[in-house]
């Protein structure tokens, strides 16, 4: 490989940043990180949407969360971003930030 | 006096009938899928007539119970039926009506075991039980095991509750869920004919409405 010209040694350093800047870059860069987690974890963006209602549940299983309420078990059915959740999966169906459930219970009568 | 003459019109006069009805194409559709109503009490009994009316092929027809004297009150059954297996007088009542509806009868109790056999051979199938522990049995069953049919379900109609209070709401793409979602027959104190026909006539017109892919939203 040739080059038009010798390569200009007394630049080679330019384009290249500041290591003190950049540190103070890296800096503010992890601390707004840290303050954004404190916000996800503490200030409540962990939601999940049940029967229409927000609820800071996010990490709990459909079993556990059933376990907090009053609805029959053999009377329901629990939907989950548009799919049906089997029964048998209740126990190791984790809900997560954003997911959108609708728990059907039915009444008796036709 | 001129008598009356009650000739049965032609298998093709009544699709002629009902494709001005309904226009050509979706009677076509009627005519070519099978709906399973599992339940033939107030609500079955009901959307099994309305589907028979509108055209559909095929019926498949599913209790275990006989007719009694506290169903005649919401139930379409007549009162010379009494203690005739469900099946049979629902069978005999639609053939008086609509003459060239295909119906399969099954006089059995639903369960987890027998469901998936019964329901094999349809495209549509109606929830249309009293228990409310049934109900649900079914919806799940059909929804986790059957995941490409539709299901039309039913829950809360009982008593003298508003009318403008049923509704139908699609839960996922393939379960629709009709009633009030409230009423049970067990606060209410009874079931009232006009308000179970209104709950019948949302699933019989869901499942019309599924095959006209005029979907809710």
């Amino acid at each position: 490989m040739t080059f038009d010209r010798e390569p200009d040694l007394d630049n080679a350093n330019v384009g290249m940043p500041n290591t003190r800047i950049l540190g103070i870059t890296k800096y503010i860069k992890e601390v707004t990180k840290s303050v954004a987690s404190f916000f996800v974890v503490f200030g409540g963006v962990f939601m999940v949407k049940i029967n229409g209602e927000e609820l800071n549940i996010a990490g709990k299983t459909v079993a556990e969360y059933l376990a907090t309420t009053s609805y029959a078990p053999k009377r329901i059915a629990v939907e989950r971003n548009g799919d049906i959740v089997p029964k048998a999966q209740y126990g190791e169906t984790v809900l997560q930030d954003g997911d959108s459930v609708e728990v059907v219970s039915f009444v008796g009568g036709g | 006096m001129w008598g009356v003459v009650n000739l049965i019109p032609t298998k093709e006069e009544w699709n002629k009938a009902l494709a001005e009805r309904h226009g050509e194409k979706l009677q076509t559709k009627f005519s070519s899928v099978t709906v399973a109503i599992c339940g033939l009490g107030g609500l079955g009994s009901n959307v099994a007539i309305s589907l028979a009316r509108a055209g559909i092929g095929k019926l498949i027809l599913i209790d275990f119970d006989r007719v009694d004297i506290t169903n005649l009150h919401r139930q379409q059954y007549k009162a010379n039926q009494l203690g005739m297996n469900k099946t049979d007088a629902l069978r005999d009542n639609l053939l008086e009506i609509a003459p060239y509806v295909t119906l399969e009868t099954h006089t059995i109790c639903v369960k987890e075991e027998n469901a998936t056999h019964l329901l094999q051979g349809a495209d549509i199938i109606c929830e249309a039980f009293d228990d409310a522990e049934c109900k649900a049995m079914l919806t799940n069953l059909v929804l986790e095991e059957m995941p490409d049919k539709y299901l039309v379900a039913a829950s809360g109609m009982a008593g003298f509750g508003s009318v403008n209070s049923i509704r139908t709401r699609k839960i996922t793409s393939k379960f629709y869920l009709c009633g009030d979602e409230k009423s049970d027959v067990q606060s209410e104190g009874g079931l009232v004919s006009s308000r179970v026909m209104l709950c019948a006539a949302h699933q019989a017109h869901t499942v019309l409405r599924i095959l006209a892919e005029q979907f809710e939203t």
